[in-house]
């Protein structure tokens, strides 16, 4: 393994570690994930492709590991995503309110499906492309787009149910177009 | 526009993320200028990312990340340049006719020390853990003898410690100097558990020794391919029991 690989993957562990929660709901498991994927990482690091897309590349690594860990368990959990918070302590957020709300996000993510959370987290927070997003998760584009849409509309639903004010009341689908 | 309800949806989630090309930009904009529904969607749609950004905001996963990778202390390792001058020496050391055995076994000493080391450093944090100790559990034996016998290349016997009061409970892969480490664990009664370390190592054969590291005990053997490590928090006695009883089973 290079100096540079290796200073890149260190660059990313809170990134890892977000996208672990993300995928596993639970902090200690994505800690146990992202040490996992780094060994792979160390290991693989000759197969690495596009260096400017590490982070997708180590997304997929993870989520394959997860995934194997899953069959293993036979059960997912989602108990701690919303103590997300709560790896760090202070956040820097200014307001009580703020950290309601922020805590709230944190809970309504934790109460979704495991597909919707990990594209929330790499489109809306990471910032990949449907492209790479879909590349990440091993799904159609097509996939990406109504996936997303329905993902962002679950959890302006769960928010609106913990009385987060968005900026509107969630928006009921339409049916038959405009 | 003639998109169904969903794909309608979709759509304004698409262009929220800048996902659309500069037809379908038109198209949506055209809408929103004359939809406020669709404007409400939309600035819904950029709280929402706003909302999640800030909820999982990246210092909020910084503290803590140095324990996520373990990153090889080079310092106690013979460099590249160290191990080529050691081999360029002994290469001329044979020739002369004297030497080249010193310098080989002082690169072993150090590659095995090394490697004594990071199983052992490893092993103090990752002993410390109860429900996440393993990556593949016993249940899963035959997977653990596919799994890892391919990655370190040889066949993996798990050995049976029953008798000294070692309950095997699943395995790890480890990376040591960019080398695979099968690691196999067994829980006991009293104490956390111990492991049982198998990695490539060429060099000369060497019999059971035992040694403390980082706190813990640690035997180790090599057969001139593989090394192979017990390491735990263990008394000396036990240690080369233990060494003894897993050297009976696992195969060269």
């Amino acid at each position: 393994m290079t100096i540079e690989l290796r200073s890149s993957l260190t660059a990313l562990l809170p990134r890892l570690r977000r996208f672990g929660l993300a995928i596993t709901g639970s902090r200690n498991d994505a800690d146990d994930l992202v040490q996992a994927a780094c060994e792979r990482v160390l290991m693989r690091g000759d197969q690495l492709r596009d260096k400017a897309r590490m982070d997708a590349w180590i997304y997929g690594i993870m989520r394959n590991l997860w995934f194997d860990e899953v069959r293993f368990r036979k059960v997912r959990r989602h108990d701690d995503l919303s103590a997300a918070a709560d790896v760090v302590g202070d956040d820097g957020e200014a307001t009580v309110e703020g950290r309601i709300t922020l805590a709230a996000v944190r809970a309504a993510m934790a109460g979704m499906s495991e597909d919707r959370r990990s594209l929330l987290m790499l489109v809306c927070v990471d910032g990949l492309t449907y492209q790479e997003a879909a590349d990440t998760l091993g799904i159609a584009i097509g996939t990406v787009m109504s996936r997303l849409s329905r993902a962002r509309r679950e959890l302006q639903e769960r928010l609106s149910e913990r009385e987060v004010k968005i900026v509107n009341e969630p928006i009921p689908f339409r049916r038959g177009g405009k | 526009m003639t998109a169904t309800g969903a794909e309608y949806d979709d759509m304004l989630s698409a262009y929220v993320d800048g996902e659309l090309d500069a037809s379908a930009i038109a198209e949506v904009e055209q809408i929103l200028a004359h939809d406020p529904a669709a404007c409400r969607t939309v600035e819904n749609h950029r709280e929402t990312s706003a909302l999640l950004r800030a909820a999982f905001a990246e210092p909020l996963f910084h503290e803590g990340t140095e324990r996520l990778i373990r990153i090889p202390a080079a310092s106690r390792r013979p460099s590249p340049r160290m191990i080529s001058w050691a081999i360029a020496a002994s290469v001329l050391a044979c020739v002369i006719g004297f030497g080249g055995g010193v310098l080989w076994s002082g690169r072993d000493s150090n590659l095995r020390m090394a490697l004594l080391d990071e199983a052992t450093e490893y092993h103090q944090v990752l002993s410390r853990e109860t429900t996440h100790l393993v990556e593949v559990p016993a249940s899963q034996s035959d997977e653990i003898r596919r799994w890892l016998g391919h990655r370190i290349e040889r066949r993996i016997d798990i050995p049976d410690l029953t008798q000294a009061g070692l309950d095997f409970v699943g395995a790890r892969l480890q990376v040591i100097d960019g080398k695979p480490v099968a690691n196999l664990y067994y829980n006991r009664d009293r104490g956390p558990p111990i492991a049982i370390c198998l990695t490539q190592f060429e060099g000369a054969a060497e019999p059971v020794q035992i040694d403390r590291r980082n706190g813990l005990r640690v035997a180790s053997w090599f057969d001139g391919h593989f090394a192979y490590l017990i390491v735990g928090d263990l008394e000396a006695s036990m240690a080369r029991a233990l060494a003894v009883l897993t050297a009976e089973q696992i195969r060269s």
